[in-house]
């Protein structure tokens, strides 16, 4: 009863604070008085609408989400070797030190320019959203693997359990709570920077593209619209994802 | 086969814990381990368990299959109380004895609930049940009745007697009515 009632403070608190920001914002558009500069929300709500009835908008958000969400299974793939890797044998973990640092300190933006020379617009955004994702992806996997109690690895060798019940019942659930975590961040920052690589990149009928024109003609009524989309796709797809985790998790740990 | 354990030392860093012990603990018999805190109880488990290694000293008719309770519950919290005794198990005949344990010592409500959400004397009953259903010729209990109230406490006393009979165990606890109720046979590392 105490839970449904502070949840329904949540809700509650969290809708105020939504109408409070789209009031603040409206207010803001009404005073500057400019939509080149600022678009009310009610013009980019419009504008969402017309973009979501136009031909090119499945196409569109199919196309960069796909590379985006795939350059993040890309990064998590890896993540996962890796950290497996590095837990097991700690020196690789020193050799892969430099290679991650330099992913996470080098700007994004130098990383963009830098892989243009090689790759087509197409393939950046794959690529720059792998690059952003794996770091954080593997240091949460690697921290969660270290996290592993070595007083449940004795219990796991005491009773002879397989590789498959040792990583179940030992391993998985110390790593899962960094896993969790790591896919909600490393999947936020997949979209950013991905998006960023389309708008420097430009492939063809993508997000980036539709952001690069609206903001080479002073549209901000697209620029807004494009944002809010990245911004429900975005939040969209990682609650679906980590729903789609957590269900494969509680079917893990009905396998023994 | 029983168990001889010869001038067993054992030391972290400068903390002597075992010196020259020296026991026998016969085989489908249970031995008591007795003694205050630190004395080395845990370690010449571990050591006898082949979790850890001795400095000096050699054990002879140590057998393969072993089992345990250790001092905490080492349980996985977020799988039910059946999952967890069933861990240990290597055929279906043998799942089907992890319920029965599990019921014969008061946990059948408890059978699909979390780990997590049970109490410090339900867990405890978790890892005995989980200890009695593996495959042992040679079983370990560290304090393992910690949290136990009275009444719980003599029913799942009677029922790990009665499950260890003409079983090698080595029982260690702290309570010497706990001990006599299990053997005669009580040894203390420092003796």
């Amino acid at each position: 009863m105490k839970t449904s009632a502070t949840n329904l403070r949540k809700i509650i608190l969290n809708t105020v604070a939504v109408l409070l920001a789209i009031f603040l914002w409206q207010a803001a558009s009404l005073w500057i008085d400019a939509d080149v500069l600022i678009a009310s929300p009610l013009q980019v709500l419009a504008r969402v609408v017309e973009l979501l009835q136009s031909e090119t908008f499945l196409a569109t958000v199919l196309r960069s989400t796909g590379h985006i969400i795939g350059g993040f299974f890309l990064a998590l793939g890896c993540a996962v070797i890796l950290s497996a890797a590095a837990g097991r044998f700690p020196i690789l973990e020193i050799f892969f030190r430099p290679f991650l640092l330099t992913v996470k300190t080098v700007p994004v933006a130098s990383f963009i320019v830098i892989s243009l020379i090689w790759l087509s617009g197409n393939k950046l955004s794959v690529f720059i959203s792998f690059l952003m994702a794996l770091p954080i992806l593997y240091n949460n996997l690697l921290q969660g693997y270290k996290n592993t109690d070595p007083k449940m690895l004795q219990c796991a060798e005491l009773f002879h359990f397989s590789p498959f019940k040792k990583f179940l019942l030992v391993r998985f659930p110390a790593v899962k709570p960094f896993l969790l975590s790591a896919c909600s961040t490393g999947m936020g920052l997949a979209w950013k920077a991905g998006i960023a690589a389309e708008v420097i990149g430009i492939p063809k009928d993508s997000i980036g593209e539709m952001l690069y024109y609206a903001k080479l003609y002073f549209d901000s009524k697209d620029l807004f619209a494009w944002t809010l989309i990245i911004v429900v796709l975005s939040v969209g797809i990682e609650k679906l994802f980590l729903a789609v985790l957590k269900a494969i998790f509680a079917g893990l740990e009905k396998k023994i | 086969m029983n168990i001889i354990i010869t001038d067993l030392c054992k030391a972290y860093g400068e903390k002597q814990v075992l010196q020259n012990f020296n026991a026998v603990l016969e085989e489908g018999k249970t031995t008591a381990l007795m003694g205050a805190s630190g004395i080395g109880k845990t370690t010449l488990a571990n050591i006898l368990l082949g979790l850890e290694q001795p400095d000096s000293g050699t054990i002879t008719g140590s057998p393969d299959h072993k089992s345990a309770v250790f001092q905490e519950d080492r349980l996985s919290e977020n799988y039910s109380a059946l999952t967890n005794v069933q861990a240990v198990c290597k055929n279906k005949a043998d799942k089907e004895k992890a319920k029965n344990i599990l019921c014969r010592l008061g946990l059948e409500k408890e059978l699909k609930t979390q780990v997590r959400s049970l109490s410090g004397g339900m867990k405890r009953r978790v890892a005995l049940a989980r200890a009695l259903c593996a495959e042992y010729n040679f079983l370990v209990l560290d304090e393992p009745f910690k949290g136990l109230d009275e009444q719980t406490k003599e029913a799942t006393m009677q029922t790990v007697k009665e499950m260890t009979q003409g079983k090698t165990v080595l029982l260690i606890t702290h309570d010497k009515d706990e001990a006599q109720f299990f053997t005669d046979t009580i040894i203390n590392p420092k003796e």
